[in-house]
């Protein structure tokens, strides 16, 4: 038994240094690739899906999306602190809808944790480290489990000169919104989406939102808060809370840039679903953009909701 | 619990220690804690279902005492035949209740006549078919006074619920597993480290083939009106070693846990893909369930004695039982009877028993013969998991004869296409080295022929990275639902 029992822990020694080598290796091979964004691209933006699915930034000549599906503000945090070490960014397009401040699974969700974790630990600062181990430390644990495989992508793609991946603009050529406005009706789980449990303000979220404007104030980067397109069914649904969140700016951040363009009308097939645009929408609202100029944009739209709705319908 | 979860990690070293440094000088405490911790493992997945295996385990001991002291030939039938409905009728009500009512409407239906009956909301508790064969092996092995039963309730109630092997086998008989909680454990560090060894191999074939082929066979099997002969004969391929690295993983795991608290278990898979015919490859695969059915179905209906009709008659009862033991679905009785219908002419000719050593012994490589015949009875396994897979029979139908179709020469075409090129890269290494292995109870045995512990610990380094780094998305046990 003696022998097995420090046979065993030996082999766990080993192990576990291997799997630090790994995990440190990463960790310096991510510190060391810039995020590198072209010098004319002075635009940046961020978020979850809605904004990685919204803008094309392949229509505008300064625009860089680096949105990536159920991005929490954590996350967005992370990388931006990256991107404007190593690049020279002037404005920040921050997507900003009810179930980004509602919604705490988003961040704290296993499954979420487990594959962001391998991309964003080597972002990640002491205190970065702490708030999410301290509050999910299981996950973090299991998260942990990830990076080799990750490390092995990053290798790869350095040697292939290829840059990590931490988001960019998808296309999407679905189309589903009769099969989600049924399952609305039901009260059933939506697709591609998950409308948050409770109405209440994630403290999380807001957090990290927080820390973002002031990131933002201290390198002196114009911060844009912006709502995205979606459906009149989706805003009108009670649980989605649109006017707690409506509430929530004017009483918490009235002083960032808004633009809330949720309520633009569009054609059905412009949608891939309730929040999604597809690749014809995306197209649509990208030149819509493109033609107002983001300076233009803040200087007609700025908190005018009730203007901007004019504006397009 | 699942083998593959943070659960278990955490779980088998904890009983691990309690078990050899707390409970080791007393035997009964040892059964004990195999009893208190089997209960944890299956109440972790739902603790409401362990009435009944307490209820199955109470019936089965006191019938089992009962069979002992009665001598009057009716009564002890009676005995047993309480025995057996328990067990089945547990089996009958959770699995085939639902089953059995659909027909019953579909016939009536059929003549003309509209019932309506409601079938129950009930979950299917997990491993039922494989404890209720545990226990039915019991009670029909002291009547027929193979087996002295057991006043040790303990000890009988940790041979029912034996973690390792509770949900979903191998299916032990009592006669093999239950006299090793009468004897005390000694611990050996061979069987430890065997058992260490055969639990990692079994991991790899779960988390590295099953899991990945599960997410393209799925994909493929879900969709399959979508896509192309080729992709389809992909799919079904995919498929073929899910459920191997599934179920033989599974079965590996059980094995090398029980080995690690001193207990040995039947092999359950014995590289039944390489097969040379498809009686060797029932020889091969799922032997606890397979020689369940010979000794207490097959043989004691005439096994291949009598005549041709009984012959058939036996055969097809022994198979088409065993696809409905997988499942009340139409579609695992099919898969038994074309089992069955592979394995008749092999049993009429006689030629049932002609592969019985291990394919190409003593070789690197199999003759040019041998690897026909293990390519063609590959291929009729594959054509056979189409069924056990498929949702309907019309959907197996339809999966078929959209292989056996032009697009079959087409180049396999999927949303997964770089996936499935490292599953099949990563299923070619499994294969070869499953081929190097062959000889051995699992493939990473002998293992320790090589004399470097440095090379040794680097291979299960290797292992354990592989597993890390290509495992796939943690899917359950395949025979978990059954």
């Amino acid at each position: 038994m003696k022998k097995f029992i420090h046979n065993i822990l030996l082999f766990a020694i080993i192990f576990v240094s291997v799997f630090l080598v790994i995990i440190i290796a990463n960790y310096m091979l991510v510190k060391a690739t810039e995020i590198i964004i072209p010098k004319h691209k002075k635009v940046l933006i961020l978020g979850d899906s809605n904004s990685e699915c919204a803008i094309n930034d392949s229509i505008f000549n300064s625009v860089v999306n680096l949105s990536s599906s159920s991005d929490s503000y954590y996350y967005s945090y992370l990388k931006l602190k990256k991107i404007i070490d190593e690049n020279q960014i002037d404005t920040l397009l921050l997507s900003f809808s009810p179930h980004n401040i509602f919604d705490n699974g988003w961040l704290f969700n296993e499954s979420h944790i487990y594959s962001r974790f391998k991309l964003y630990y080597p972002l990640m600062n002491y205190y970065d480290f702490k708030f999410l181990t301290k509050n999910k430390p299981i996950a973090v644990f299991k998260a942990v489990f990830a990076v080799p495989k990750q490390t092995m992508t990053n290798f790869f793609n350095v040697l292939q000169n290829k840059p990590i991946r931490y988001g960019g603009f998808k296309l999407l050529n679905r189309n589903i919104l009769s099969e989600v406005q049924n399952k609305l009706i039901k009260g059933e789980k939506l697709p591609f989406f998950r409308i948050p449990e409770k109405l209440t303000v994630s403290e999380y979220e807001v957090l990290y939102l927080k820390k973002i404007i002031s990131l933002c104030k201290n390198k002196k980067i114009k911060l844009i808060l912006i709502n995205l397109p979606k459906r009149k069914e989706l805003l009108n649904y009670p649980r989605y809370g649109v006017k707690k969140f409506n509430n929530f700016y004017e009483n918490y951040l009235s002083d960032t840039e808004f633009f809330d363009f949720s309520e633009i009308k569009l054609p059905d097939n412009y949608y891939a679903d309730f929040v999604h645009l597809n690749a014809k929408g995306s197209a649509f609202f990208s030149k819509l953009l493109k033609k107002q100029g983001f300076k233009n944009l803040k200087k007609k739209f700025i908190h005018s909701i009730s203007n901007q709705k004019k504006q397009y319908l | 619990m699942l083998f593959n979860s943070l659960d278990f990690a955490i779980f088998l070293p904890i009983v691990f220690v309690l078990y050899w440094f707390v409970t080791a000088r007393n035997l009964k405490l040892q059964n004990l804690l195999i009893v208190v911790a089997s209960y944890v493992f299956y109440g972790w997945w739902n603790w409401r279902f362990l009435s009944l295996i307490l209820f199955s385990t109470l019936v089965d001991y006191l019938v089992g005492l009962g069979l002992y002291k009665q001598k009057n030939p009716t009564k002890r039938k009676m005995l047993l035949w309480i025995s057996i409905l328990v067990n089945l009728g547990f089996l009958g009500y959770f699995k085939y209740y639902n089953f059995f009512l659909d027909n019953f409407i579909q016939a009536f239906k059929f003549f003309g006549h509209s019932i309506s009956l409601r079938g129950l909301n009930i979950v299917l508790p997990v491993g039922i078919s494989f404890y209720t064969f545990q226990t039915l092996s019991y009670s029909i092995d002291v009547y027929k006074q193979n087996l002295k039963p057991t006043k040790d309730i303990i000890a009988f109630t940790a041979f029912v619920s034996f973690f390792p092997q509770l949900v979903a086998g191998p299916i032990e008989r009592a006669t093999h597993l239950l006299p090793q909680f009468y004897k005390e454990r000694i611990f050996k560090y061979d069987k430890a480290v065997n058992g260490m060894r055969q639990i990692l191999w079994g991991l790899f074939k779960k988390i590295v083939v099953a899991d990945n082929a599960a997410v393209l066979a799925n994909d493929i099997f879900n969709n399959s009106t979508e896509y192309s002969g080729s992709t389809l004969l992909l799919g079904a391929l995919f498929f073929t070693f899910q459920i191997y690295g599934d179920f033989s993983g599974y079965s590996d795991i059980a094995i090398g846990t029980s080995r690690l608290f001193g207990f040995d278990l039947m092999q359950n898979f014995n590289f039944p893909y390489f097969s040379r015919d498809i009686a060797e490859f029932w020889r091969r695969w799922h032997i606890s369930l397979s020689t369940w059915f010979r000794d207490y179905l097959y043989i004691p209906l005439g096994g291949s004695r009598g005549g041709v009709w009984k012959k058939i008659r036996n055969t097809f009862v022994i198979f088409l039982v065993s696809g409905f033991w997988h499942g009340a679905n139409w579609t695992f009785i099919i898969w038994g009877a074309l089992n069955a219908i592979y394995f008749l002419p092999l049993l009429l000719l006689n030629k049932n028993r002609v592969n019985i050593n291990t394919v190409a012994n003593g070789k690197l490589l199999p003759s040019i013969k041998e690897l026909l015949q293990m390519t063609t009875t590959f291929a009729i396994t594959v054509i056979a998991w189409i069924f056990f897979r498929a949702e309907s029979v019309k959907h197996a139908i339809n999966y078929l004869s959209g292989i056996f179709s032009y697009s079959l020469f087409s180049v396999p075409q999927f949303s997964h296409i770089r996936h499935g090129l490292i599953t099949l890269t990563l299923i070619g290494l499994f294969v070869i080295i499953e081929w190097l292995g062959r000889n051995q109870r699992f493939a990473i045995e002998k293992i320790p022929a090589i004399q470097s512990r440095y090379l040794r610990w680097s291979f299960y380094m290797l292992i354990i990275f592989s597993i890390i780094i290509f495992g796939g998305e943690q899917q359950e046990f395949i025979y978990f639902q059954f």
